[in-house]
């Protein structure tokens, strides 16, 4: 009977610690139904979105080679990464890698873009190497992501722990707001240049609309898009927020007279945003944190310590210390 | 070397290239594997079967053709408009074709439809050239500036399509077609279609080798040796526009081939064509197989041919041409 007891104790100790064995059918954001081979030890990433969810699931070990969002080596966001993922170099890959590139590293699973990675998952489903078309590109894109990236991993904890992250963060914002009776500002998100603005079809601006905003721009469709400085002086926004790539800074609008017509140039209410792995507006895990350091800028009376938020959150699903230096840039 | 030596070299040139395309990529294949998976296909791995048989080797005959197609082109067009400066892109072939496969990109025309669409366009822009050049007098001059014209034409109807293009998918697509690349994985059915015209219209050319020396004299000596030289004109026109056209269907804008190699060919055998047609033919297949075995194999991703060709293409060209002027030669 003892024996009988122990046994049964060892399975499910054994069932509980194991990994997911065996096959999967996982439908991905394309409608395609893919099966895979569980547990999967060897990812190549051709979505550099993807890839960043995979660090803060905790699996980047299981990557072999993988696209980064805007990532290049020897600046400070690689230093930042290469502290929790020590073999980033040699799956780094500048561009999209080369069908042979892809087929060397052996990869039990390849994640790709729905948007422009079809051909790519034709052709490596001719080897007999599984792709997931992700489309990660606002938050129920995120969502449905993790969601399957969760039960390809056997980390669907987590994946709950990061979507409620997010989930909790907009109804704090929310409720906050009408707590207090705020008013939303107007709010222009500029790019890689002062007159290239999110549209309204962009990630920028949900999360504009999520951090208690209106997104000026949201009649504008598609990507980036160039406009007038006199449809900026129309908008007359109350803050802009600037991208965290590119070489525009708050300075350059401020030491500009033109744009000191604009609102928030001249109440010196225009902030660029902080990077510390990926940049902080594009739809990867780090953007939870861009959203609540948004509010904060937005709405100083919601009383968010961003800093506090954003040392917890690195060292939650990064285990990575923040320091000294991108604290400040987050304090602002 | 004699030049009764050189035909053995030129023609080993290319077969030989092939043979280092297969053994050549990013994928770890040893030759002995290559060479089973080619000759006792029944004892290798379906994965090595599978890159030799339906992407290396399709791949490299690709390139081969559309290599040699330029090239004859080139050689052709040189010729007719006895000018050392023309290439494959006068008469505005390519930007036609451009613009075709651009358009069908943007339209979201299955891929398989493409090449069709784009070969099409490139016969329109021709046709166009031809008509309009009719009209004012059909002479060299008249033809080489409509030429010029509807080339620019087309390339303002391709930077319209880039304009209204979807930023973040089509247009990267558009883009990396226009910089010339082979298709990763090209099946047997582009192979087939390069052939048929190279069999064509480069067999015809080199079976009229005779008539181009004469039409590459001056029209007046040309018509003095009894020959209807418009009607000549336009038939060496419509073959070489054919063997364009084919290659940028398959392969995008791959510059350099069409203009150097029959400099080259010249340079090695002298200016009659009987020599330089064929010569070019192979000069140009070995050229564009080693452009893309570096283009796969200098980086994890691969580099845009149109690139490589322009950075091997002009200082090739400088080191021909001041030769030449060392010599004391001028062009003709």
């Amino acid at each position: 009977m003892r024996a009988l007891i122990a046994t049964v104790v060892v399975v499910l100790l054994c069932s509980l610690g194991a990994l997911p064995q065996g096959k999967l059918v996982i439908t991905d954001q394309a409608g395609r139904s893919v099966e895979i081979e569980t547990p999967v030890e060897r990812v190549v990433s051709l979505y550099g979105v993807a890839t960043m969810y995979l660090y803060a699931l905790g699996v980047q070990d299981r990557l072999v080679l993988g696209t980064y969002v805007g990532l290049r080596p020897e600046t400070p966001p690689w230093e930042a990464l290469s502290a929790v993922d020590p073999d980033l170099p040699e799956k780094y890959s500048r561009a999209k890698p080369s069908l042979e590139e892809i087929l060397a590293r052996e990869p039990d699973l390849v994640l790709a873009s729905a948007t422009i990675d079809r051909e790519t998952a034709d052709g490596l489903s001719a080897f007999g190497v599984p792709v997931l078309l992700l489309h990660a590109e606002d938050v129920q894109g995120i969502k449905e992501a993790t969601e399957i990236l969760g039960k390809v991993f056997g980390t669907e904890e987590r994946v709950a722990r990061l979507i409620a992250y997010l989930g909790e963060s907009v109804e704090r914002i929310r409720g906050l707001m009408a707590e207090k009776g705020l008013e939303a500002p107007r709010v222009l998100f500029v790019g890689t240049r002062p007159l290239r603005v999110a549209s309204g079809d962009m990630y920028q601006t949900e999360l504009i609309r999520l951090a208690g905003g209106i997104p000026v721009a949201e009649e504008l469709r598609g990507y980036w898009q160039n406009v007038d400085i006199e449809q900026v002086l129309l908008w007359d926004p109350e803050v802009i927020f600037i991208a965290p790539y590119g070489k525009v800074f708050p300075e350059d609008l401020f030491a500009d007279p033109v744009w000191r017509a604009v609102r928030a140039v001249r109440e010196g209410k225009v902030y660029k945003m902080p990077r510390v792995f990926a940049p902080w507006d594009v739809p990867t895990p780090e953007s939870f944190l861009g959203l609540l350091w948004m509010a904060a800028k937005l709405h100083p009376e919601l009383g968010i310590d961003v800093v506090a938020e954003a040392q917890a959150f690195y060292r939650d699903f990064y285990g990575y210390e923040l320091s000294e230096a991108i604290l400040s840039v987050i304090a602002g | 070397m004699r030049r009764g030596r050189i035909w053995p070299v030129l023609f080993l040139f290319p077969v030989g290239a092939v043979f280092v395309y297969l053994l050549v990529g990013r994928y770890p294949l040893s030759p002995g594997e290559v060479f089973g998976a080619l000759f006792r296909p029944e004892d290798v791995a379906p994965t090595v079967l599978r890159l030799v048989w339906s992407v290396r080797l399709p791949r490299a005959l690709v390139a081969a053709l559309v290599g040699a197609n330029l090239a004859l082109a080139g050689a052709a067009f040189q010729g007719v408009f006895r000018n050392p400066l023309v290439d494959s892109r006068i008469l505005g072939v390519s930007a036609g074709a451009a613009f075709g496969a651009a358009l069908a990109i943007l339209m979201g025309v299955p891929w398989a439809y493409v090449d069709g669409i784009s070969f099409l366009f490139g016969l329109v822009a021709v046709g166009m050239v031809i008509f309009i050049a009719r009209r004012f007098g059909g002479t060299v001059i008249v033809l080489v500036i409509t030429g010029v014209l509807v080339g620019s034409l087309f390339s303002a109807l391709i930077g319209v399509t880039k304009y209204l293009a979807d930023p973040l998918d089509v247009l990267p697509a558009i883009t990396y077609w226009l910089l010339g690349s082979i298709p990763e994985i090209p099946g047997w059915a582009p192979v087939g279609k390069l052939s048929v015209v190279a069999a064509l219209a480069g067999g015809a050319l080199i079976l009229s080798r005779w008539r181009l020396n004469v039409l590459s004299l001056e029209g007046r000596e040309a018509a003095a040796l009894g020959l209807d030289v418009a009607r000549w004109r336009t038939g060496v026109i419509l073959a070489g526009t054919l063997l364009v056209a084919s290659a940028v269907s398959q392969a995008g804008m791959i510059g350099w081939i069409g203009l150097l190699i029959p400099h080259a060919a010249r340079a090695l055998l002298g200016p009659d064509h009987a020599r330089v047609l064929p010569a070019a033919a192979a000069m140009g297949a070995g050229f564009l197989l080693v452009i893309d075995i570096l283009a796969r194999s200098l980086m994890e991703s691969v580099i845009p041919l149109g690139i490589l060709t322009g950075i091997v293409g002009v200082p090739a060209f400088l080191l021909l041409f001041m030769k030449h002027l060392a010599r004391g030669g001028g062009w003709g």
